[in-house]
């Protein structure tokens, strides 16, 4: 019953502001949200119980065939419950590998340095996050290539020629675009990780190297439980990124060999934008909606509090 | 058993430098604290006997072991800090544990031991509880116990009764004086706060701008203060200091301040072994004067400035000469502004200083 | 003792783990750079071609020139006859960009003083902002592409404006919110005492105190906008062709032309490399919608 009552009264406060305040400051969000997520995302939902494509007519006239798509989806087709579990596989992957790496490159650097300028290599490393996706993954097909420097330096390593085709062959494929996106991405996760060991009070650390423990010691039950919320932050917003990749996959190989590397974003533009069978497109849509909504209520509450 | 030595320390951050030319030897055992303002260097000397810092010049010395180059970990000291830097993550018992466990002691006597120090330190109920629910004076011993149950050969406290509210402070200085007869160890304590200094310790390092002004126990600090700064900074309210000039008249020596005039003949020898030049200062403490309404013979007239009783006594400002000196009375004396009243000075107590090398000479 | 020894053997580690980051970092821009300055006839060479000794700026000039016929240094020849100049697209990405950047920056400080001052809309406001961001794209583009057809927005700049708009608005919202909470409320309530209206108030005390964070703001949705991807891709059909579309189109028949779609790339990335430069500081806070100040 309490809490009833505030809510609602929370609502009413909120209500309560000269009404063409609230309309000004927060009236033109809305609107843009209403128009072109909301009622789109109805719109979505709608389609997706018919099986409609634009050269069946108009969509508002289609034909009604229940949870026809779902079932399919869901039972009969592989090919869209594997993109879902690449999709998955791959942000797994990426954000543990860019979670390392970011926290080793974090780690050097707030150390004592006899490098120099801390500045420069710092900006430097922080370069590929700044690119634009199309042009990483431009840049990365282009080393990938058989006759390419990458074959060819591992040709000088092993005294062979080396002539992998990494963007025909799925796992080598797989491989490059991780490849890829750590190139891409580990950057942030220095950028965060390092923010975050930069902000963490220095008293604690000192007090525990008075109490006789070692840097490895105060690196692991000091320094990370410190940071857990903003890691936490940093695994979230790259995992939610990273489950979009759709950029780089698109020049590098566009889903194949096959569909060998076709992760959900591959899929809806597939079978959304190329194929236009929007129904059954939609219906993807709105599974794979759901998936990221049940992971992610998983995942918001601690970002939460971490913002808080 | 450790007695601490430092050897001419001194350290320099780029180009202002914190500590100078500081030595000191700390007997086994005792406690003494440093005292002086902010930025007089006692941080920085701290964290540099705990290992925190290097020094730029100097040795320190444990025992007869120099551990100048050794890192704090190897030194077994103890220190607390001003914010206690209680581990945010863990609870009580975690915290106190924590010394013992990156030292690899079995859970059992860690058990024991956090059990031990936290009925002294009284905390037991709190053992699990967080750090974020604690209050100041609880996050507090739970330092003191975090780094006491490790045993370390020096404890070392920086400020750290400062965050706690008046009431609560006075309370702590009582227990941690209960606790210095416990623990028996040898313990450096910085402050900036007198009080503390001069109730807890066995001797005070008094320190100013980086360097030790003086090194004695606090009876002889509060008597004998060795320059103006340890007479200006010792005593609450401060020692009154009145320019004066040395004179002699017909075989007499006068401490001359322009309206009146001080007979110190008696102190002729020392006077003229110590003094450089005949421009003294004349310290007084507020305590050591003597006032009366009425005029009596040897007294100094003077007139009130200002009044303020403070309960159990009441402090004057009076100005004679252009000068203004401060003096306590009895809560019973009242005086009005612009009334005249007459002051005599403890001769025993005064203290007569070199005005160009502000050394105490007498 | 030993702390230490291990302390030196992670300094050297270390140093070698930075210089390593610095290869692996570079080389990939390096080679776009290089790539752009070749003669088509070292584009895919065996063995590469690390340092353009025969450089040229054929590949920059063809973005800006049609070129039909065959054209090159001596001994070359282009693959295919056609290469669309991309001076349309670079126009068309700033366009889009920047409009979508600007609307998304008003909104943005509406949105977020709403939310900071007068918390509108309730507790779970911002969160619902955060959502437009968490839904992957896909999602919201098939719906949009029935929508746009019916509206007639696909293919023109003002359907990708909006997009953009709405799109990078939850950035937006939360980084200047961020911002507008740093600043202390009882500036605006002084003004208001002093007989300002509230948006007043917003407008001239606190907006000129967050004036860098705003620029920051726009400088990182900039760099989001400008390099979008995928609703450029579905939402126009060659009428509008901004710079990572264009992209796709150096894949022709008869082979890539790896050379203008590097030279491409390397225009396109200055303005990005300049904006995350000054940016720099605000990054952190960027990329995680305010929950981390430097």
């Amino acid at each position: 019953m309490h809490a009833k009552g505030n809510v609602r009264r929370r609502i009413l406060d909120s209500l309560n502001k000269p009404r063409w305040l609230t309309a000004v400051l927060i009236g033109p969000i809305l609107t843009l949200f209403f128009s072109i997520l909301l009622f789109p995302f109805l719109l979505e939902i709608y389609l997706s119980y018919t099986p409609w494509h634009p050269r069946l007519g108009d969509w508002w006239n289609a034909e009604f065939i229940g949870v026809e798509n779902y079932v399919y989806l869901l039972t009969k087709d592989p090919r869209f419950l594997w993109s879902l579990a690449r999709t998955g596989i791959f942000v797994i992957i990426v954000i543990f590998i860019e979670f390392g790496l970011g926290l080793l490159l974090a780690t050097l650097f707030t150390r004592k340095f006899r490098f120099g300028e801390k500045r420069t290599i710092f900006t430097i490393l922080l370069l590929p996050m700044m690119m634009m996706p199309i042009i990483v993954g431009y840049n990365f097909y282009m080393i990938f290539q058989p006759r390419g420097p990458l074959n060819y330096v591992l040709g000088l390593i092993i005294q062979q020629p080396v002539e992998i085709n990494w963007l025909n062959e799925p796992l080598l494929a797989w491989i490059a675009l991780i490849v890829t996106d750590v190139w891409h991405w580990t950057p942030f996760m220095f950028l965060i990780l390092l923010s975050g060991l930069i902000s963490l009070p220095q008293n604690p650390i000192d007090a525990a190297k008075v109490l006789g423990a070692t840097s490895w010691q105060i690196f692991k039950g000091i320094q990370l439980p410190m940071l857990r919320n903003i890691i936490i932050i940093a695994l979230v917003i790259r995992a939610m990124e990273a489950k979009n990749f759709f950029d780089e996959l698109f020049i590098m190989t566009r889903g194949g060999p096959g569909t060998a590397t076709e992760n959900i974003s591959m899929w809806t533009y597939q079978f959304g934008a190329v194929n236009v069978r929007i129904g059954f497109s939609s219906a993807g849509a709105i599974i794979i909606l759901i998936t990221t909504v049940l992971i992610i209520s998983f995942a918001v509450r601690p970002i939460i509090r971490a913002m808080r | 058993m450790t007695e601490v030595s430092l050897e001419d320390l001194r350290r320099e951050f780029g180009k202002t430098v914190a500590v100078d030319n500081l030595s000191l030897k700390i007997r086994d055992k005792h406690f003494i604290s440093i005292l002086g303002p902010s930025g007089c260097g006692k941080t920085t000397t701290l964290r540099m006997i705990a290992g925190l810092l290097p020094p730029s010049k100097g040795r320190i010395y444990f025992d007869d072991k120099d551990v100048t180059d050794l890192s704090p970990r190897d030194r077994k000291v103890g220190l607390v800090f001003q914010d206690y830097a209680v581990f945010p993550h863990m609870n009580a018992f975690e915290n106190i544990a924590w010394g013992l466990k990156v030292r690899k002691i079995n859970p059992e006597d860690m058990r024991l031991k956090v059990k031990e120090i936290a009925e002294l330190l009284n905390i037991t109920d709190i053992l699990r509880t967080m750090p974020s629910r604690m209050s100041q004076s609880e996050l507090q011993r739970v330092a003191l116990a975090r780094t006491l149950v490790t045993n370390p050969t020096v404890l070392l406290l920086d400020e750290p009764l400062s965050n706690l509210d008046a009431s609560l402070r006075a309370r702590m200085r009582a227990e941690l004086k209960k606790l210095q007869v416990d623990i028996n160890q040898t313990v450096i304590y910085v402050t900036h706060d007198q009080i503390e200094a001069m109730s807890l310790s066995n001797e005070i390092a008094v320190m100013n701008l980086g360097k030790l002004q003086q090194y004695d126990t606090p009876d002889n600090i509060y008597h004998n203060p060795a320059n103006m700064f340890v007479a200006g900074f010792i005593g609450s309210p401060p020692m009154n200091f009145i320019h004066c000039s040395i004179i002699e008249e017909n075989g007499t020596i006068f401490l001359d301040q322009g309206t009146f005039r001080l007979d110190v003949t008696n102190l002729k020898d020392d006077l003229q072994k110590g003094m450089t030049s005949t421009e003294a200062i004349l310290g007084v403490r507020p305590e050591d004067i003597g006032i009366s309404i009425s005029p009596l013979n040897g007294y100094i007239e003077c007139s009130v400035y200002a009044y303020e009783p403070i309960g159990s006594e009441s402090i004057i400002d009076a100005t004679v000469g252009g000068t203004i000196i401060r003096a306590l009375a009895s809560e019973t004396f009242t005086a009005k502004v612009g009334n005249s009243i007459y002051i005599r000075f403890d001769m025993d107590r005064i203290h007569i200083i070199d005005k160009k090398t502000e050394n105490v000479i007498i | 003792m030993s702390e230490q020894f291990i302390e030196k053997k992670l300094g050297i580690f270390g140093y070698c783990v930075i210089i390593l980051a610095l290869i692996f970092t570079l080389f990939p821009i390096y080679w776009m750079i290089s790539t752009s300055l070749k003669p088509q006839v070292d584009w895919i060479a065996t063995p590469p071609v690390w340092i353009p000794e025969r450089a040229v700026i054929e590949n920059y000039q063809v973005l800006f020139m049609e070129v039909k016929k065959e054209y090159g240094t001596a001994g070359t020849e282009w693959i295919g006859g056609a290469f669309i100049p991309a001076s349309g697209s670079i126009l068309s990405s700033a366009i889009t960009a920047g409009f979508g950047t600007l609307f998304s920056i008003i909104i943005g400080i509406l949105a977020a003083f709403g939310i900071s001052r007068h918390k509108m809309g309730g507790p779970s406001f911002p969160l619902m902002i955060l959502m437009i961001r968490m839904i992957p794209p896909v999602v919201s583009i098939i719906p949009l592409i029935v929508l746009y057809s019916n509206l007639r927005l696909i293919d023109t700049y003002q359907g990708l404006i909006i997009a953009y708009t709405l799109f990078t608005a939850p950035y937006s919202i939360w980084m200047i919110k961020s911002f507008i909470d740093d600043v202390p409320r009882e500036l605006e309530e002084v003004g208001i005492a002093e007989g300002l209206t509230q948006l007043e108030a917003h407008f001239k005390i606190t907006l000129p105190l967050i004036k860098g964070g705003v620029i920051a703001t726009a400088l990182f949705l900039l760099i989001l906008n400008w390099s979008e991807f995928l609703f450029a891709l579905v939402l126009t059909h060659g009428n509008i062709v901004t710079i990572p579309v264009q992209e796709t189109r150096y894949f022709t028949y008869s082979g890539v032309q790896y050379g203008p779609q590097a030279a491409l790339g390397v225009v396109a990335i200055i303005p990005l490399f300049i904006f995350g430069f000054f940016i720099q500081k605000y990054l952190a806070r960027g990329l995680t919608f305010g929950a981390i100040k430097r």
